[in-house]
């Protein structure tokens, strides 16, 4: 049994408004905890105009040239294929990735399929208790992958890095049955790779 | 487009993950072109097991089994768009997950969110709550805080502000638009 970690991040927090401007995932294997494959991509955004957007990125994350870059459909079905059957796993994802995914797709006209997936925020507050603070900084920190040093905003790309190792230790942790979910899993989407 | 939104809330188990929290309470009241139809207002409380969290306040709520619920929000709603604090993101992920629990057929209905309203009104200011847009419209007042089972009309009175200042006639829909999923009607 193999999971996906998934990060989609966004320009803002509207569904309807921003755009995705990076798409990343890793696949663990569930039973070793094993990281097997990652996939990363940054997005051209939709929207905004580039350069300016250019600009955003460069000084929070690093140098990007966007108009090399897959557009969204591409980057989702990227994913997608990536993913394969496998299910996913993201951060408070059932409420931010997946509307987001969802929207694009249908903006998009991208046929979707439904997909498993599980919210690393529940598997917080199953280890730690409800009232936890299951932010992913705060999670970091607490496994021991980010200090007080570490730069605000995370970045996409160390984003996605410290979800996957906090999610192998959590995992580790909970230590499911073979085959079985530590917490309740919800349905998502992906887009459709094979029209056949 | 003339106005025709429903503007609504959901309290949840947890507010944490529509895959583990279920919806306990809809509260929900139309606004057409502008003014708010205080007559067609909607309430449904559903079962759950456990005890009502002791700031949910039932009075008013017609209780019904979840999915009857939802299937009854659902005709309330019609053709109109749905609007709530961070509807297409927090609210209505536990709606399409609860139809696909209890495997009721769908329909694709347009969402809006307060959020994309008070960003397009303040772009340089960070407000995050629906007491942040209050105070900022002068409907609450700075050290005014408004109780839970009032704030669907709280909602309701910022979204009639914020839509009226970047659309005075409420002939066009000042923010961009999600697909979300209600029951199918029929």
């Amino acid at each position: 049994m193999n999971l996906v970690v998934v990060n989609v991040a966004t320009t803002g927090f509207s569904v309807a408004e921003d755009d995705v401007y990076f798409v990343g995932a890793q696949r663990i294997d569930a039973d070793s905890g094993r990281l097997l494959s990652s996939f990363s991509t940054f997005v051209k955004p939709e929207r905004r105009g580039i350069v300016a957007f250019e600009e955003f990125t460069r000084s929070h994350f690093c140098a990007v040239d966007f108009e090399s870059l897959p557009t969204v459909s591409e980057a989702l079905l990227a994913l997608a294929r990536f993913v394969g059957k496998d299910d996913l796993i993201a951060h408070r994802g059932p409420v931010t990735v997946i509307p987001v995914v969802r929207e694009k797709c249908a903006r998009h006209g991208l046929p979707v399929r439904p997909v498993r997936i599980m919210d690393s925020a529940d598997m917080a507050r199953e280890l730690l208790g409800s009232r936890t603070d299951v932010t992913l900084r705060k999670l970091a920190k607490r496994f021991r992958l980010a200090d007080d040093q570490t730069p605000t905003p995370l970045g996409p790309v160390r984003h996605l890095e410290i979800l996957g190792e906090v999610v192998q230790w959590m995992w580790a942790l909970l230590a499911p049955e073979k085959g079985r979910f530590p917490v309740a899993h919800g349905t998502g989407v992906l887009p459709i790779t094979d029209l056949a | 487009m003339i106005m025709d939104v429903v503007v609504f809330d959901l309290k949840t188990t947890g507010d944490h993950s529509p895959n583990q929290d279920v919806i306990i309470a809809i509260s929900a009241v139309r606004m057409t072109a502008g003014h708010l139809e205080t007559m067609q207002r909607f309430d449904a409380l559903a079962p759950f097991n456990g005890p009502l969290p002791s700031w949910l306040k039932p009075a008013g709520l017609v209780d019904a089994a979840r999915t009857e619920a939802l299937i009854r929000f659902s005709r309330f709603v019609g053709d109109a768009w749905l609007l709530a604090e961070q509807g297409p993101s927090d609210k209505m992920p536990f709606i399409h997950e609860e139809c696909l629990r209890s495997r009721l057929p769908t329909r694709e209905v347009c969402v809006l969110d307060t959020g994309d309203f008070a960003r397009k009104l303040w772009p340089d200011v960070c407000l995050g709550s629906l007491h942040d847009f209050a105070k900022r419209l002068g409907v609450l007042e700075e050290n005014e805080f408004c109780e839970v089972d009032q704030k669907l009309k709280l909602l309701a009175e910022v979204v009639h502000h914020m839509w009226g200042k970047l659309s005075p006639d409420f002939e066009v829909c000042p923010v961009g638009s999600c697909t979300g999923f209600l029951p199918a009607c029929s």
